[in-house]
């Protein structure tokens, strides 16, 4: 009996060994030390750079904490303050698509944007270039050009061009990447016309090579990858690998699964030399696709280093990682996934090189000559 | 509870020790066992959306040795390679994605066996002790969205709005340990339950059915901020066995 006695005891020890449980909540913040102790959490579990950012996100937080502890929530001051801080907190962090807006009433003009910061004293740098009027110059009349303005981004329409130049080389260029959207929408001022017109050709036409745009175009929709570049495939084109966030730790993630594009419907594998065009500000979606592009046969990629944000961006929900929010104070943009190229390398926060590199000439562009379309018409 | 793992090692070590050193006038006993375990990993999962938990099954066999004290107690130390798994599933939406964590555990347990009943050759003791652990190897894998594999095909959702397909993508990796993150240590007790039959003379079966409840969690208290419940293990097993009496004077 005394046995079962101790037996018992022993089991009760166990069972009431509760440990206690922190509300994992996201509910509104009411004091800096909240918001921060949630900033930092989430950065700690969300951010998916932890195993190659050289940023000690530990010594970030024995540095902040005792300085948001002592903003007041209350005080204007503090509340602009608090943006030096977190600018402090991440200007090192190698995300390119890093971008924190405030829905704070005091600091809603406030943006946190540290790839912007770091980039905008290079020399090299400018800012996101309209290259239509210097191009349709070098297009033969018969080009199509379709504006839509159901799929703006920062108040700029979605702009197709398509076009044959010196009546033996494809031409296609967009400002930003929302074609499948546009194409599958009711609008009557959808891309659809300049897209069929570019694919009639490819399909239909004898020539000698393909021009493809995406300077100054800063991504977009994912859809556009297989709806795109499909066209010219008949088989499935690894172009990558991805890597995801699989658990709470700042090193928990999964293998390196390959990236690729699907082949459209209708797509027809391209035989004739294919160039890409991109600059310093071409990102996000548009370098996806100069990789994608260079992992065709006979590529060539012309023009400037594009900007590194190479980690593709999704909702929250589909790994439980990447962007988040702080209810009522900040949206955080933050990669959903790592990427790295065929040959191994994250480009992330370096830009993919190109093949040939013209930079860009603003002056030249602005009497209408494009020297980096030149230079790829001369390629073929 | 801020357990310290190291004072808790060094306990258990010269508690193994110490039952080497018993005397040897009493009996000995050698054996095998093996079973199966199912495990549930207990942390705050609340952050993530539709995600669940689940438990896991493993395998585990041993070796011990059995120190029989009097007739109603015994000791019994060993050292047993235990799986302790667990999953992370995706729910609604994600469902079809998973994660499945296989952790291999070495583990030297210190039980205390009390005789509490006994019918012919058959009798069952109560199985109290501490155990301490070390996580050798963890293998993760499972299904993962790919977000530069999809397919742009004519699904829509309730609004009649054209989707895009996200492919699952499988992966399988073995996982990295962090000095800094990961604690390979793991001490707690058990209790249980052991059915025994004694065969003959020098051979002795069980049915050992206990529950090792982990005092350390799998990870260190590597974030400043105190706003999660770290993952601890919690292991049942029921495993078979062998006995070997020795019944010789060492």
């Amino acid at each position: 009996m005394k046995s079962i006695g101790y037996f018992i005891i022993v089991i009760g020890f166990m069972c009431s060994c509760r440990r206690e449980v922190y509300e994992l909540t996201q509910a509104k913040p009411s004091s800096f030390s909240q918001i921060f102790d949630q900033f930092w959490n989430k950065m700690n579990t969300n951010y998916v750079y932890w195993d190659v950012d050289k940023t000690d996100w530990f010594e970030v937080y024995k540095t902040y904490k005792p300085l948001f502890s002592h903003l007041d929530i209350n005080n204007q001051e503090d509340i602009r303050r608090s943006v030096q801080y977190f600018r402090g907190m991440t200007d090192k962090l190698i995300d390119n698509h890093y971008f924190i807006s405030f829905t704070q009433s005091v600091i809603a003009d406030s943006t946190v944007y540290p790839a912007f910061s770091r980039k905008k004293s290079s020399a090299s740098f400018h800012y996101p270039y309209s290259y239509i009027r210097a191009d349709t110059p070098y297009l033969d009349p018969s080009f199509i050009i379709n504006i839509d303005n159901n799929y703006s981004v920062n108040g700029v329409p979605l702009i197709a061009l398509s076009g044959v130049i010196r009546h033996d080389i494809l031409y296609f260029s967009c400002n930003h990447f929302s074609l499948y959207k546009s194409y599958q929408s009711n609008s009557t001022k959808s891309i659809r016309p300049a897209v069929d017109n570019f694919f009639y050709q490819y399909i239909n036409s004898k020539y000698r090579g393909i021009i493809i745009d995406v300077r100054s175009n800063q991504g977009g929709d994912n859809s556009d990858l297989n709806f795109f570049l499909g066209r010219f495939i008949n088989q499935p084109l690894a172009f990558g690998y991805t890597q995801s966030k699989i658990g709470n730790t700042p090193r928990d993630f999964s293998s390196w699964i390959k990236a690729v594009v699907n082949p459209y419907p209708d797509g027809k594998r391209i035989s004739v030399p294919i160039v890409v065009l991109a600059d310093n500000v071409t990102a996000s979606l548009a370098e996806a696709m100069v990789m994608a592009i260079k992992a065709l046969p006979k590529s060539t990629f012309l023009g400037e280093m594009t900007w590194g944000a190479t980690g593709p961006v999704t909702s929250e929900q589909v790994f439980n990682a990447g962007s988040f929010q702080i209810s009522g104070f900040m949206n955080v943009q933050t990669s959903s996934c790592k990427f790295k190229y065929l040959d191994g390398i994250i480009y992330e926060d370096i830009g993919f090189n190109p093949d040939i590199l013209i930079p860009s000439n603003l002056n030249e562009l602005s009497n209408g000559i494009d020297l980096q379309l030149e230079r790829a018409i001369n390629q073929f | 509870m801020n357990y310290s793992c190291n004072s808790q090692i060094r306990l258990l070590f010269v508690s193994f020790l110490t039952f080497l050193c018993l005397p040897a006038f009493c009996q000995y006993s050698v054996g095998l066992s093996s079973g199966y375990a199912i495990n549930r990993s207990d942390q705050n999962i609340s952050d993530r959306s539709f995600t669940s938990l689940q438990n896991g099954a493993a395998t585990s066999i041993g070796f011990f040795i059995n120190y029989k004290v009097n007739e109603n107690v015994d000791l019994q130390t060993g050292i047993e390679k235990t799986g302790k798994k667990f999953t992370i599933k995706r729910t609604g939406i994600y469902s079809g994605v998973f994660t499945i964590f296989s952790n291999s555990y070495l583990q030297i347990p210190i039980t205390t066996k009390l005789n509490i009943f006994r019918r012919r050759d058959f009798f069952l003791q109560l199985d109290i002790g501490i155990f301490v652990g070390y996580w050798v190897k963890a293998k993760v894998k499972g299904k993962i969205p790919n977000v530069y594999d999809s397919m742009n095909d004519t699904l829509t959702n309730n609004s009649g709005q054209r989707i895009q397909n996200i492919q699952l993508t499988s992966y399988s990796t073995n996982h990295r340990f962090s000095k800094r993150i990961d604690n390979r240590l793991e001490a707690g007790c058990l209790a249980g339950a052991t059915i025994n039959y004694q065969l003959n003379g020098d051979y002795l079966f069980y049915f050992a059915f206990d529950y090792y409840h982990a005092l350390s969690s799998q990870q260190k208290k590597y974030a400043g901020s105190q706003s999660r419940l770290l993952p601890h293990n919690q292991t049942l097993v029921g495993s078979v066995g062998c006995l070997l009496l020795l019944n010789k004077k060492l």
